[in-house]
């Protein structure tokens, strides 16, 4: 019985052996906060703050611009998806969305929230954060509406509320380039439909690295990139099943909607 | 949802429903609700308070719980309270109209400073639907559709209960 204990442990602890680019710790995030099975609506503060207190190493969250500039933390391209209000974000002031209520458990009234208020009253400068930026058709024309989102981005940064784990990642070669001319110590990720486009953006801009479906990326493939320095962020882990799948396949970072059972798994 | 709704009319229009029969009435039940008035589910109880043929007049009180631990994982859990009156007319199939209030008090973030801080509010919800009480009148079955009242829009729930009867 105790060589049958003995010798799972090792196989354990076999699986565990990631190879990254992080001296083989992989940064646990929750997606959204506690991800999309959790009763605290995805991206509310209740959500992001049951993240940051449970063991792993910060969390991923969703953000968007509202018509005045305000970055908030929001999903789904459209309100209804999420909320009582419907619309874009960015067809909405902060001064309308703070109306906004999550529609997800019955009687509870969880309200969307705008980052700058949120980081400034919780302390994230040691903790893991990966900021999702969302590029919803904005009806402005790109470059005006970069513009702008870039801005408002510089401006929450220019206020020292996040440490050296701060990850930003984007679609958009387009915006990750106008970001990376503004502040080039940023660690800038691609998030692109496949592995490919994802490393030819990332070596065309000079990325941090690249993030992406975990169903869409092989462990050969994240060896590639290792090889050419990139790290990978790999989301999309629903179930306890999938967070022992996206381990095998050494990333640096893993978005999980199983936060508690990934901090369990990569525990020493 | 649409599976309750199916059960709910299933109970409700069986030819069974509504027909006189045997049944000793037992006055309290005890029922397990997933979903319905308690939100996500609920631990509830319900008196019989007074029969007027097929007709019976109940009033129910449950208790339930979103979260038992708060979002900085201490101990501190959420609390909701539905009660109200429900109305029955049938023997073993039954059919039910109900409402009432819900009582909570649950845990947010601090709009300022994001620290856990208690609010409470009272909801309204309806419940319509059926239920069976075996032969030996002692276990139950309910579905019901559940509309809840919520910071004053309505929204579309169901219910599905077991419980003895004693």
């Amino acid at each position: 019985m105790l060589l049958c204990l003995a010798l799972l442990g090792a196989c354990r602890k076999e699986e565990l052996d990631v190879q990254n680019l992080n001296g083989g710790e992989v940064v646990a995030l929750g997606h959204g906060g506690m991800g999309i099975l959790s009763t605290y609506p995805l991206d509310s503060p209740a959500g992001l703050l049951a993240s940051l207190n449970s063991g792993g190493d910060g969390t991923e969250l969703d953000v968007q611009l509202t018509r005045d500039s305000v970055l908030v933390a929001y999903h789904s391209p459209d309100l209804s998806e999420g909320t009582t209000m419907s619309g874009r974000v960015w067809d909405h002031t902060w001064a309308e969305l703070q109306e906004a209520r999550f529609t997800g458990v019955p009687y509870t009234d969880h309200r969307l929230m705008a980052l700058e208020q949120f980081f400034a009253q919780v302390d994230v400068r040691d903790r893991a954060v990966s900021l999702d930026i969302k590029l919803n058709p904005s009806g402005t024309p790109d470059a005006v509406y970069y513009a702008i989102y870039v801005n408002a981005l510089m401006r929450l940064l220019d206020h020292g509320l996040f440490g050296d784990r701060l990850y930003i990642e984007s679609q958009s070669p387009e915006f990750l380039a106008m970001l990376q001319a503004r502040r080039p110590d940023l660690k800038l990720f691609i998030y692109p439909p496949d592995f490919g486009t994802g490393i030819a953006a990332a070596r065309s801009l000079g990325l941090y690295g690249i993030s992406i479906d975990m169903n869409k990326v092989s462990a050969e493939q994240v060896r590639t990139a290792h090889a050419e320095g990139y790290w990978i962020a790999v989301w999309n882990a629903i179930s306890k099943a999938d967070n022992e799948a996206a381990i095998r396949l050494h990333p640096e970072i893993i978005q999980t909607d199983q936060l508690d059972h990934l901090v369990g798994l990569l525990q020493p | 949802m649409k599976c309750a709704l199916v059960l709910v009319l299933c109970v409700g229009l069986s030819p069974a429903y509504g027909r006189p029969d045997t049944l000793t009435p037992k006055q309290n039940i005890i029922y397990l609700e997933a979903l319905g008035t308690g939100g996500l589910g609920s631990l509830n109880y319900e008196r019989t308070l007074c029969r007027e043929g097929l007709w019976q007049l109940a009033a129910r009180v449950g208790v339930s719980t979103i979260h038992v631990r708060d979002f900085t994982r201490r101990f501190n859990p959420d609390l909701l309270f539905p009660l109200g009156a429900v109305a029955c007319y049938g023997g073993r199939f039954q059919g039910e109209i109900a409402g009432g209030v819900a009582f909570t008090s649950i845990v947010y973030p601090d709009p300022e400073n994001f620290a856990p801080g208690r609010h409470g509010a009272i909801q309204g919800w309806l419940a319509i639907g059926g239920r069976y009480l075996d032969p030996g009148n002692r276990w139950m079955l309910r579905a019901t559709y559940t509309p809840i009242i919520e910071f004053g829009t309505w929204r579309h729930w169901g219910g599905l209960s077991f419980g003895h009867a004693f």
